[in-house]
């Protein structure tokens, strides 16, 4: 019967509670105390009060783990049952340990679990927490592999971590060198993940609700200058139907058919449609998972570079795919531009659309100021300036509205957030025949000089409006710019200031420290840090490698890739064996012992080799036995090398040894 | 009588459940010539992976494919450490037998058909540690031990000596897994030891009487466990103190030892002829039983052998039994 050391059962059991830890906010409950019940078994087992389950016992709770995932669950397919499956199995092996190599398969098992840590959470802290775990399992490792009385935990665990630094540079060969290639075979990903960010609908009230998170939506690394605040209209969505029911602008993709049309690029016969003016600008967005379909990008894009994305004809991107994982794409934009100059007359239709019985006042105030306008340019501006001059005021507070939520806003209320003015703007602009739509997404962002990037959050969450006015196409407009500039110079949290609702909701949230200088530039290196992990480490996908090679090797096929990749590796792995090796086992021995050694080799020249294991005295008793005329140094030699090695207060002197040897080496001559 | 003369010895090969084969055994005794010190260097130690070491290997396998199948870079990041890991735990275990010396210590004899002990010594010269080491002669009856905090380690093991003579172990097999268990370095080293192997004692019935000769007188022989009182002699440096002669130190201020002498009772003589009709190996055990026998008793014995004559005395039987099998 195996007898773990004791060390490295602490250890395994230690580096097992770990790992199983980050994960128990996804597993069911039962199963977080199946784990400690195991747990606590195996510690009574080892201190010899409990015995080990018998197999109908362990029978029944694996079928009892498997159909407990299920129900959990509601299925055996998918991540998290699979994971729930393999922390079932791993703590279930700590019961049937009854063989060194049952050890291993725990201590295996471990790695496998860490490993899962990874397919939920990618930032710098759970990194550097599962190495941790890695460096416990591998102490666990090492401690099965040492004699009982030899396992110290902490010198095994600073063996163990040493061994993992020393693995580091041939990790980090494989890691830049080694092919990244596209899945093989679909797997299950998370389920159960709500979607986050700006959504297809907009009611009042929803982008003041999303503004009271400083999550991260996106960072966008610009190759050249960052344009300025007042530019960054980050375009996502474009909302164009209006549901009376809820007042709330609802998505409407347009195609033929009700099927987007998609292109990586604006596709063939949209070309008299769009129109770049002025200078590109190159970007990338690094967009965290929102498990939605939008993807954002400056006015007007022109290319992405990214997979199973696609533009609508609306001009903005869109995913194939819901986005499950932070995505990276590379966008060129140009900031002037004209769209759409030409509008049919079925999109005129659509874009003028508004619903019956629905804020008659609304629609009666649209008339009369149209009427007063010469055209559509100049209605724009009429609207434009009645937001400026009556008393409208923009507060993240806003009165809750019902039924004609416009005209309460437009004509009672005069109090709301972007949504309201830019909703009840398009609105207007509808109901005067003049085509408009809804845009949402962010605008401005937070500037990281060191890193040339832009940090959009949640609270840069805006929604503005969009007007075709003829031979102009189609024009941004913001409404919120004239009611309240501030939003669009420098943010939202110089706009509402006076509010002092900026985050109010959010806690604790660094985002509320702006002003102290030093909390500021803490949290802009920690979030450039946090970039460059997410955009080199995590995000090193096949495209970032091709593009880094590229770079830095010029084109490279697949065949030269594994020969650099294995060059390098040996190399790399030859220099890791030459440090290891390189203190070569020196005779490191006192003087004193180097002359002895002297001593006896002379000796073994005159045929009297001292055997193994003899001590000083005896073997100078054979020697003087053999050579009676060499005795007095012989006995000179040994004495000095007994008095410099085993008196107490003689000082570590092998002057007298030397002489001594000297002596006997002149006398045999002599 | 068989040809006693051919044989210089009777050599036994020990290869126990490790069934090297022919050309294995005259490549590494070409490469690793026998010596009584060897150091383990990379032309004497073999390394390899174990199972377990495969199982990781497979084990990253797998990671690597949950990496490819959900493009998680870090998942990546995780395998290719434990791949490095498991390259580093190579130059580690190979680095835990390189350097190390080994050298042949005492070969203690034994009886046939008991286990003769023998030694060896590990050493270390220099900073290097070793730990965790495999050594032993029979791979099921491996000694473990380790060199930390020593620079020295003295190991004993048993090795079964199945026929009377000259026991050559053979190679002796040290090996380690040392730090992760993933690889396993070995070598075989020839300390070039050889143990003495006695005969077997076997009771053989009485001697025939014409052996003894006891009617005469036995002679008086000194002998210091004996109880009667012989004589006086100088006193040597070494002497048993309670053997002085103290009152005749107070009389002639010099000391003296007392001698004691003991009757011989029997002389013996041990003859080949005895044991008619038994074979060799059988002849010499009867003979080894009298002659372990007659040496806890006060009798003169010797031995005749064919070829040798022992002549009467009282020895130790060791030393009988030494130039017994040397020149069988």
């Amino acid at each position: 019967m195996y007898q773990i050391p004791r060390n490295a059962l602490t250890m395994l059991l230690a580096a097992q509670i770990l790992v199983i830890l980050p994960h128990i906010g996804r597993l069911p409950i039962w199963l977080t105390l199946f784990c400690t019940g195991c747990i606590a078994w195996r510690i009574m087992v080892y201190q010899g009060r409990w015995s080990f389950p018998g197999k109908w016992v362990k029978t029944c709770f694996v079928f009892g783990g498997v159909l407990g995932i299920s129900v959990g669950y509601g299925t055996l397919l998918g991540l998290e049952p699979w994971v729930g499956i393999l922390i079932v199995a791993y703590v279930l092996k700590l019961l049937e340990m009854h063989q060194q190599r049952d050890a291993y398969t725990v201590i295996v098992l471990g790695y496998f679990v860490a490993l899962t840590e990874f397919l939920f959470e990618q930032s710098i802290p759970y990194a550097m927490y599962v190495f941790f775990c890695v460096t416990l399992i591998t102490g666990a490792l090492l401690g099965i592999n040492r004699t009982a009385d030899n396992v110290r935990p902490r010198q095994t665990l600073q063996r163990a971590f040493l061994m993992l630094l020393q693995s580091l540079p041939l990790m980090l060969v494989l890691f830049v060198l080694f092919p990244r290639i596209s899945p093989l075979w679909t797997v299950p990903l998370q389920t159960n993940v709500a979607k986050t960010g700006v959504s297809d609908s907009l009611a009042p009230g929803d982008i003041a609700e999303l503004v009271q998170s400083d999550e991260l939506a996106f960072r966008a690394t610009f190759d050249g200058e960052i344009p300025a605040f007042n530019d960054l209209y980050w375009r996502g969505l474009v909302l164009s139907l209006f549901d009376p029911k809820d007042q709330a602008w609802r998505h409407q993709t347009p195609g033929l058919y009700g099927r987007p049309l998609m292109r990586q690029g604006p596709p063939t016969g949209w070309e008299d449609n769009l129109e770049y003016l002025g200078d590109p600008i190159d970007y990338s967005i690094m967009l965290e998972p929102t498990n939605q379909n939008w993807m954002f990008s400056l006015d007007l894009p022109e290319m992405v570079e990214a997979e199973g994305v696609g533009m609508i004809r609306d001009f903005r991107f869109y995913s194939f795919r819901e986005i499950r994982s932070r995505l990276r794409y590379e966008v060129t934009s140009y900031l002037d531009f004209r769209t759409d100059v030409e509008l049919s007359p079925l999109w005129r239709y659509r874009y003028t659309l508004l619903p019956e019985n629905d804020n008659p006042r609304t629609k009666a105030l649209a008339a009369d100021m149209r009427a007063a306008s010469e055209n559509d340019l100049d209605y724009v501006r009429t609207v434009l300036r009645m937001f400026a001059e009556e008393s409208f005021a923009y507060t993240l507070r806003p009165p809750t509205l019902s039924g004609n939520t416009i005209d309460q806003f437009l004509l009672e209320s005069r109090r709301g957030f972007c949504e309201h003015f830019a909703s009840s703007f398009v609105y207007l602009m509808r109901a005067a025949r003049v085509p408009a739509r809804v845009v949402v997404g962010y605008q401005g962002g937070e500037f990281n000089r060191r890193a040339n990037y832009v940090a959009v959050y949640q609270f840069d969450a805006h929604a503005w409006a969009e007007v075709w006015i003829a031979n102009e196409g189609w024009v941004r407009v913001d409404p919120t710019s004239v009611v309240a500039p501030e939003r669009i110079e420098r943010g939202l949290e110089s706009a509402v200031a006076d509010e002092e609702t900026f985050l109010a909701d959010v806690g604790l949230s660094f985002m509320k420290f702006r002003g102290s200088l030093w909390i500021t530039e803490l949290r802009l290196q920690i979030s450039a840090l946090n970039h460059y992990w997410d955009s080199w480490v995590v995000g090193y996908t096949p495209t970032v490698q091709m593009s880094l090679l590229n770079k830095y090797l010029g084109d490279v096929d697949r065949k030269m890739l594994g020969v650099i990749l294995l060059a390098s590796f040996f190399t790399i792995f030859a220099l890791v064996g030459l440090f290891l090796f390189l203190k070569r086992s020196q005779h490191r021995l006192g003087t004193v012992d180097r002359e002895y050694l002297r001593y006896c080799r002379y000796l073994a020249r005159q045929e009297l080799p001292r055997r193994i294991g003899e001590g000083p005295l005896d073997y100078a008793h054979r020697a003087v036995a053999s050579r009676p005329d060499l005795q007095a140094e012989i006995m000179a030699v040994t004495r000095a090398y007994v008095k410099a090695n085993y008196a107490e207060d003689a000082p570590d002197n092998a002057d007298e040894l030397r002489l001594a040897l000297r002596r006997l080496q002149v006398g045999t001559f002599a | 009588m068989s040809n006693a003369a051919a044989d210089t010895g009777d050599t036994q090969e020990i290869l126990g459940d490790m069934k090297r084969s022919d050309r294995f055994n005259r490549w590494l005794d070409r490469r690793m010539p026998p010596a009584n010190s060897v150091t383990l260097n990379q032309r004497k130690i073999f390394i390899l992976p174990t199972r377990q070491g495969i199982y990781f290997v497979l084990l990253v396998c797998a990671m690597v494919l949950a990496g490819i199948n959900y493009q998680n870079s870090l998942v990546f990041a995780l395998a290719f450490l434990l791949v490095s890991l498991f390259m580093v735990a190579m130059l580690h275990t190979f680095r835990n037998l390189s350097g190390l010396t080994l050298v042949a210590g005492n070969a203690e004899s034994a009886f046939a058909g008991e286990e003769a002990e023998l030694t060896v010594v590990l050493k270390r010269l220099g900073d290097r540690t070793y730990e965790s080491l495999q050594v032993g002669w029979s791979p099921t009856a491996l000694s473990v031990a380790d060199l930390v905090t020593d620079s020295e380690v003295r190991i004993k093991s048993f090795v079964m000596a199945k026929r009377r003579g000259r026991l050559n172990p053979g190679r002796l097999l040290i090996q380690t897994f040392f730090p992760l268990g993933l690889f396993r370095a070995w070598s075989w080293v020839d300390l070039d030891m050889v143990a003495l192997v006695y005969p077997r004692p076997i009771e053989g019935g009485p001697l025939p009487s014409s052996s003894s000769i006891s009617q005469e007188e036995g002679e008086l022989v000194l002998r210091d466990g004996a109880e009667d009182f012989y004589g006086l002699r100088e006193y040597r440096a070494g002497d048993p103190i309670r053997h002085i002669a103290w009152r005749a130190f107070a009389r002639s201020e010099t000391l003296l030892t007392k001698q004691f002498a003991a009757y011989a009772d029997r002389r013996v003589w041990l003859e080949w002829d005895h044991f008619e009709g038994l074979d060799r190996e059988a002849r010499l055990s009867r003979l080894c039983l009298w002659v372990l026998r007659l040496n806890s008793t006060n009798d003169e014995y010797g031995l005749r052998l064919p070829g040798i004559e022992v002549a009467l005395a009282r020895r130790s039987a060791s030393s009988l039994c030494a130039e017994n099998t040397r020149t069988i």
